[in-house]
């Protein structure tokens, strides 16, 4: 899945730089498209494309954002023009400043629901879509694609872990946010990442158990690890 | 012979509203371009959008007749209450983009040559919870 999440988002990279068509989600009125942007660490939107593409690399407009977290969306296609052919600026802006609201090029998700976003420019609709908003009620911590309820680690293992913000029907939430993690017992298990990362590294240090413990939108989660001789 | 130039007054007048000083509108013909994730009513009659949806839109103006108005003229959609409904125009003529943005009622302004001729009614209501 990270494999195939690295190639979409080389492609979606590339289509952008190259200038091989609109890039990101199609708009429904056909003349361009949305291409998503992460904006913090925390997106798992942006997790194991093995090289950083936070604030220019772009992709597809995730199924569902969760509410409380942050993403920035740029257009990209037809645009009104003025009476010399020159084309305007086109903005993305959310419909209802009561679902979304805009900080500087940020978008925050305040409100479950549908909700469109509109590529304005002069006045004038270039282009929206529309994605779903969530209310996060837990969170998901896999490795490598794997649940991870528990996790048991042989001396010397260290172990990647990604959390996800999920919704009441365990479904998965975009959106930036900032996690944290913490060990319960440092001299067993440490845990490290980078600030308000969704993805973290966990180290055994000596034979025990330990709970790792992550937090994130005033939700937590503690996963029993087992460090084995 | 008083009333000779009255006469040739209403006469005229009435002949000039029947040849048609400004374009003769009947109604708004709305059709709608695009399939929003939730549902909503688009006629000529009244709309209904909820809150956060856009709908992409073509509209013509129509004769008393149900012809469309033949003449050049200048169609304008103008929501009365900015923040009820959002209505700006597309990239391609006659389309416009409409879109709740806060519940309440409103009306949409229909101006022909900058002459308002119609109010469509507008309700836009908040999303029903999931």
């Amino acid at each position: 899945m990270d494999s195939l999440r690295t190639l979409f988002s080389l492609v979606a990279t590339s289509a952008l730089l190259f200038g091989c068509g609109p890039l990101g989600t199609g708009g429904e009125l056909s003349n361009g498209g949305f291409g998503y942007r992460c904006t913090s660490e925390g997106d798992p939107t942006c997790d194991g494309a093995g090289w950083d593409y936070l604030g220019t690399g772009v992709t597809y407009m995730p199924s569902a954002l969760a509410v409380g977290t942050r993403f920035a969306v740029d257009y990209d296609g037809e645009a009104p023009e003025d009476e010399h052919g020159a084309t305007y600026a086109v903005t993305v802006v959310p419909a209802s400043t009561r679902m979304v609201e805009r900080s500087g090029s940020e978008l925050l998700v305040t409100s479950p629901g549908h909700i469109a976003l509109l590529g304005f420019g002069n006045g004038i609709v270039a282009d929206f879509i529309h994605f779903r908003a969530a209310s996060p009620t837990g969170i998901f911590v896999e490795q490598d694609g794997i649940s991870a309820a528990s996790l048991s680690l042989p001396s010397g293992t260290v172990r990647a872990v990604r959390a996800t913000l999920i919704d009441e029907e365990g479904s998965r939430l975009a959106g930036g946010a900032t996690f944290a993690w913490t060990s319960s017992d440092e001299a067993v298990v440490q845990v490290s990442a980078a600030y308000g990362d969704n993805e973290a590294t966990v180290s055994p240090v000596a034979a025990g158990q330990a709970t790792i413990h992550v937090e994130v939108l005033g939700l937590s989660l503690d996963v029993p690890v087992e460090v084995t001789p | 012979m008083k009333k000779l130039p009255t006469a040739s007054f209403l006469a005229a007048s009435a002949l000039g509203l029947l040849s048609g000083c400004g374009p003769d509108y009947g109604y708004l013909e709305v059709a709608q371009l695009t399939a929003p994730p939730l549902a909503v009513s688009l006629t000529n009659q009244g709309f209904s959008v909820p809150v956060g949806i856009a709908v992409g839109i073509s509209v013509d103006a129509m004769d008393s007749q149900g012809e469309p108005v033949d003449e050049d003229y200048t169609l304008r959609l103008l929501s009365m209450n900015a923040s009820v409904l959002g209505v700006a125009p597309g990239l391609e003529d006659g389309t416009y983009v409409v879109f709740g943005t806060g519940p309440g009622t409103t009306e949409l302004a229909v101006e022909l040559d900058e002459e308002r001729v119609d109010h469509i009614p507008v309700t836009v209501l908040l999303q029903q919870a999931p």
